[in-house]
Order: C-alpha cells, then structure tokens, then sequence
C-alpha cells in the first residue's frame, strides 16, 4: 500500500520552491511578500513527517539510505534557514527547495517494510547516520553556495548588477560559508563513518559489505580536505576554489549512489 | 460630548521641488518658531488640528477644519504674514482638499512623491512633523488618525516593493558595489591614488558608507596629507602602489597622469599573493587603470561610464517599483477614506441616539407613577405597558415618515433603508 505521507515533504518544498521563483520572476507591479515563512512550514511539515513515521514504526527513519536521505533534507533545510539568517538573503532559496523536493521524492519512492533487525536500532548506528547524513548536507549545501558564488563572481565580473545580484549575499559571505559548510561536512562524514565502521565491527558485520560506500566517502573527503588545502596555496583563487566546490556535489552524489545501492 | 464633535475635513498646501525651484521654497521654509506660530494662529481662526512639515525638498501645512476652502485661504495668507516670500510662491503653491489632500498626505509618507522615489528620511520627518503638532497640542484624533496610517502605508510600501533599492549616485553606486565584491565596509582598506577633487569625493562616499581604513597614495604627501585631514588613513608614496594593490581591498584611482598608473603587469603581481578579489575603481580622466587589467582574475574593475549604468538602471528600477507602491498607497488611502466615511454620520448618529435616551427617560417619568406601591402582576403589567409604549414612541417617526415617502413615489429608497436599518437587510 501507499504510504502518501511520505509525498508531503515534496509537494511543500516544490510549493514553497515555486513561491520563491514566483518571487523572483513576478511582474513588478505585484506586492512582495516575505516567503521565509513558506520555506519554514515546508521544512516543518517534513520533519513532522519524519516524526511521525519514526512514532509509528517506533524507531528513527534510519534504515536505509533512502531514509536518511530524507532526513539529510531536512537537515539541508535547517541549514539553508539559519544561512538565510547569517547572508541575511532569500535570494539561495531556489535551488536549496528545488534540491529538497527532489530529495524527499526519491526517498518516498523508495519507502521500506515497519519491522527492522534489532542491531540497526542501536544507539551506535543512530549517531553513525546522524553524523553522515548531516555532513552530506552540508556538503550538498557547500556545493549550492559555490554554484551561487561563481553566479555573483560572474554577474559582477560582467558588470549586471541586477535587482537579483543586489540580494545574493556577497562574493566574501558566500565564499566564508561555502568554506564553512564544506569543513564542517567533511568533519561529520568522516565522523560518522568512522563510527559507521565501529559499529559494523561491534555487531561482527562483514566489513566488505561496507566497502563500497567507503570508498566514496573517502573521495568526498579526499575532495573536500583538497578546497582547503588548495585555499592556502597563493595561486589557487577564489573562483578556482568555488569550481572544485560546484563539483563537490559528484562525490557526494557518489556516497548517497552506493548507500542507495546497498554497497 | 460627540455630537458636538463637528465634521472634519483634510486639506494640504504647500511648495515642493514638483512646484517651485529651490530658491522659492527657501523662502517659505518654516522652522520651528514660524511653524509653531503659523499653527497657533491657524487654531485661532477656527481651525481644529494642524501641523507642518518642513524639509529641504519640500513645505507642506496639513490642517483638519469643517471648511477647507477657507482654511486653505487662511493657510495662504499666515504664510504671506509670516515668511514675506517672493508674490510668485502662491502660484507655485498646491492646494489639496477633501480626499485629494488624505491621498497627498500617503504619498507624501510613503515617499512615492520624493524627489528621489523610496528615500528612507521622509517617514523620519513625517513622523516628526505630528509629534511637534501634538506636542503643541495642535494635532488631535483626525490628523493624528491620517499620519499614523499614511506611516502604516509607508512602511508597506518600503517592506514590499524595492522602491528604495540601489544606489541613484555615483558614489552610493561604488560603495555598493565595494560591499558585494570586498564584503563589510569597516573591515575593509581602501586605497586612493591621487589627491584631486575626485579622489576626496571618493574618499567621502567610502567614509560616509562606514569605512575606517584608508591608504593614501600620493607623488607628493602634502597633497596627500589634506586627504588624511578628511580622514586620518596611512600615508604611501605612489611607488608603493604595488604593495597597496597587495593589500587593498578596494582602489580607487583618481590622479591627473597622462598614462596608465595601474598596469596589467602590476595587478597580476599582486593578485599572486592574495586570495581575495580586488576592487578597482577607476575614476580619473583620462583612464589610471588600464582596462586589460579587468581580465585578471579576481579583479573587477569599474570605470565612471559603469557606474552611472548602474544608475541609471536602478533609476529604470525604481520608477517600475513606483507603481506597486502606488498600488499599495492607494489600499492604505481606501481604508482610511473607509473609517474618515464612518465618522461623517457621527454626529447625526449621536443626535439620534439622545433624542431616544430624551424619550425614553420622558417614558419613564409617566410610567413611575403607576408602578409605586403596585403589587408583582401590577408592575408586569406596567412594564408590559411601558415598553409598548416606548417602541411605539421610537418607531412613530420612521414609520410616519416611510409611510408619507412612499406616497410621494419614493417606496423603493424607503423601503431599502428600512430593510437596512431595522432589518440587518432581510425582509420581503
């Protein structure tokens, strides 16, 4: 059977998406209005959602990668509003919304059975996917800053300071918390699978089940240990900086293919 | 107490940069002491509430009387009185009655009728302009009704257009766009090559915008030094100028050289050692700064003709923005012209409400009598007696008077009112 509360993060985040392209897009006669608020019940919908089927099922949404995608949404989310705060912008919003929905689509397409062995209720494992879906957030949300950035960079490099150039945060805000974000998220991935392996070793698992998605956590590391490794060298711009950021999102990409893939 | 309350009216005169130069509207400026005179004796020829702005880009007496007419002549001749201006101003000077001076007032405060279109002082001096009225005890409910709302709709207009969004002058352009390269203002060293005019108009605007750190650059540090006097900053001979575009995070160029001060080979050294992007503003004629220098990366550079672009579009902008905000003032106008409506049939209202206590306290003089020394039945009886009485009383008028209406051919209207007023609008 459908389980049709799982479309309800979706649909609110497509909504809350398309209230902020309206936004942008609407003609000028029309009254502006703050959307933060539609960006804010979206995300509250979702994690009363997630809940739910947690109060439900009696245990968190952990079980499979397609869940915690879900919840890396809704930890994307709450990023994306306290950067809303710090940049003081609404301006990012598109593509953190339009991200969300995909998201939480592909985890409700992907729902799985109530009943789940006993080892993956453990304390252990809930901070290993803790830890792990919240660092892909804010890798996923490091890669969006980088993209937003290059379109400042570019904007103001061609001289089109538009209305829209006017309210995404400047080139130095933008470049402070893509950096933030990707340290931070390279620092709970690496944490949580660290931990993830723990676990797998307190429950006598097989270690080459893991072996997959080990790998590409590694890469995003790997990845992102290189931002901030190139940023000390002397010739390695911003703007180089913000490209190896954008890409950052293939590795990432990477981890969630091979969690999703059982690998 | 309300049914002496009299019907008010709003009216609105005054000169503004639309109507009269400059020089016209210094001669009428009001400041305090004439603005507290000419309110004062405004009150004493009959008017009920006044009050006076005065700012640079306009002089405006708001007034609130049962007759506009002869309080907008009152208002002329005051002003004659106390300022003596040039004879031309009365022609220069609008006159605005009834709901033309509520939809004026709006405009005013919400800055839809500024010289420059979403200016943030207004709503300051509107504001103002009431509390020294009230304080004076020249302002009452009405004015005070119209001003605060007129505020109401100003703060709409500037949380939900972009009327006063981007930067209308060149400097406010630059150091807006110093913000979105280089990031906050007061972190920030700001490099000036040259000492001219130019380079201390720069230097102003980057000051005024809240930077602290300045490097001055200069062939001759006298030259230098007066730019320091405007604001202390470190001094540089020009043959630093690579060291400066190391460190800078902003520089503006304003010398009188013949060449080019800032070449590509020169940025290209300096952007080795930082990993942060530079902002380079060009404003001297001819160029300082050599334009293959805007292919580096990092760099962006700006010249006068890029500045008054971004003007010139944010002037576009505003203008568009100026109709949502029209839209939104005309809203705000309607509900106050709603409530300003209600309080037109006031005083009919509060004569019909004493007329009616006047009956029914005359009702009860007849009706003591017979209830004194009555036993329980009794005095239901008389109650009964008392309220068909007082009924019949009340409804005498408009029943006699419906009743002659619609012999007259005028049943349609009269029926409607009574299905209004007695009927909350049902009835056959």
């Amino acid at each position: 059977m459908i389980d049709f509360s799982h479309w309800i993060p979706p649909c609110a985040y497509l909504l809350a998406g398309a209230v902020y392209l309206w936004q942008i897009l609407s003609p000028r006669e029309t009254e502006r209005r703050w959307v933060g608020v539609w960006c804010l019940g979206a995300t509250g919908l979702h994690l009363v959602q997630i809940l739910t089927t947690a109060l439900v099922r009696q245990r968190f949404p952990y079980a499979t990668m397609w869940e915690a995608i879900s919840v890396a949404v809704a930890v994307l989310m709450l990023s994306y509003i306290l950067l809303e705060k710090l940049a003081r912008s609404e301006a990012l919003g598109h593509p953190f919304l339009f991200l969300a929905a995909l998201g939480t689509a592909f985890s409700a397409l992907h729902t799985e059975p109530a009943q789940w062995p006993i080892h993956v209720q453990s304390g252990l494992f809930l901070t290993h996917v803790s830890l792990g879906v919240s660092g892909l957030a804010l890798l996923t949300a490091s890669s969006l800053l980088a993209a937003a950035w290059l379109w400042q960079y570019r904007q103001l490099r061609t001289k089109r300071f538009t209305s829209l150039s006017r309210r995404v945060p400047d080139l130095v805000t933008l470049d402070r918390l893509f950096l933030a974000a990707s340290s931070v998220g390279a620092v709970l991935l690496a944490l949580g699978g660290a931990l993830g392996l723990f676990w797998m070793n307190s429950w006598n698992l097989p270690m080459t089940n893991a072996t997959g998605k080990s790998v590409t956590v590694i890469i995003a590391l790997l990845w992102n240990a290189a931002i901030a490794l190139l940023r000390q060298r002397g010739q390695f711009s911003s703007r180089a900086t913000a490209m190896w950021g954008l890409a950052g999102i293939v590795p990432v990409l990477l981890v969630l293919w091979a969690g999703t893939r059982g690998l | 107490m309300a049914s002496e309350r009299r019907a008010l009216h709003a009216s609105a005169v005054g000169i503004s940069w639309r109507s009269a130069p400059s020089e016209l509207r210094d001669q009428c400026l009001l400041p305090t002491e004439l603005a507290n005179r000419l309110m004062s004796d405004l009150r004493s020829r009959g008017c009920e509430e006044v009050a006076v702005l005065s700012t640079c880009n306009r002089v405006e007496v708001w007034a609130a009387s049962p007759s506009p007419e002869t309080t907008t002549r009152d208002i002329l001749d005051l002003w004659d009185e106390i300022c003596h201006p040039d004879p031309k101003w009365r022609s220069a000077a609008y006159l605005r009655h009834h709901e033309e001076a509520v939809d004026h007032v709006f405009r005013v405060a919400a800055s839809v009728d500024s010289l420059v279109l979403g200016e943030t002082q207004i709503p300051t001096q509107v504001r103002k302009a009431w509390e020294a009225a009230r304080d004076g005890g020249h302002c009452g409910f009405f004015l005070g009704h119209l001003v605060q709302n007129a505020l109401v709709a100003g703060k709409r207009v500037r949380t939900a257009t972009r009327l006063g969004e981007g930067a209308l002058s060149i400097s406010s352009a630059a150091v807006d766009l110093a913000r979105k390269i280089a990031g906050n203002l007061e972190r920030l060293e700001v490099g000036i090559v040259g000492a001219g005019e130019m380079a201390e108009l720069a230097l102003v605007g980057f000051v005024r915008a809240g930077a602290k750190r300045f490097v001055y650059l200069n062939r001759t540090e006298a030259n230098a030094n007066r730019l320091n006097n405007v604001h202390p900053g470190r001094i540089e001979p020009l043959e630093r100028l690579d060291a400066a575009l190391a460190e800078c995070d902003v520089l503006v160029s304003a010398t009188g050289a013949t060449g080019f001060v800032v070449t590509p080979q020169l940025v290209k050294a300096a952007m080795k050692g930082r990993r942060r992007p530079i902002f380079l503003l060009d404003i001297a004629a001819p160029r300082d700064i050599d334009p293959l220098v805007s292919k580096i990366d990092g760099v962006f550079l700006y010249g006068i003709d890029d500045l008054e672009q971004v003007v010139d579009k944010n002037r576009l902008s505003r203008t568009q923005e100026a109709r949502a905000a029209e839209a939104i003032v005309q809203e705000e106008v309607e509900r106050f012209r709603v409530w300003w409506r209600s309080l037109s049939v006031l005083p009919l209202v509060a004569e019909v409400r004493e007329r009616t206590h006047a009956m029914a306290r005359a009702e009860v003089d007849r009706f003591l009598p017979r209830v004194r020394n009555a036993s329980e039945d009794e005095v239901r009886s008389v109650m009964e007696d008392f309220a068909q009485a007082l009924a019949n009383k009340f409804l005498h008028q408009p029943t006699s008077q419906a009743k002659r209406a619609a012999a007259e051919g005028r049943e349609p209207e009269t029926a409607a009112a009574l299905r209004e007023l007695f009927l909350n609008g049902d009835g056959n």
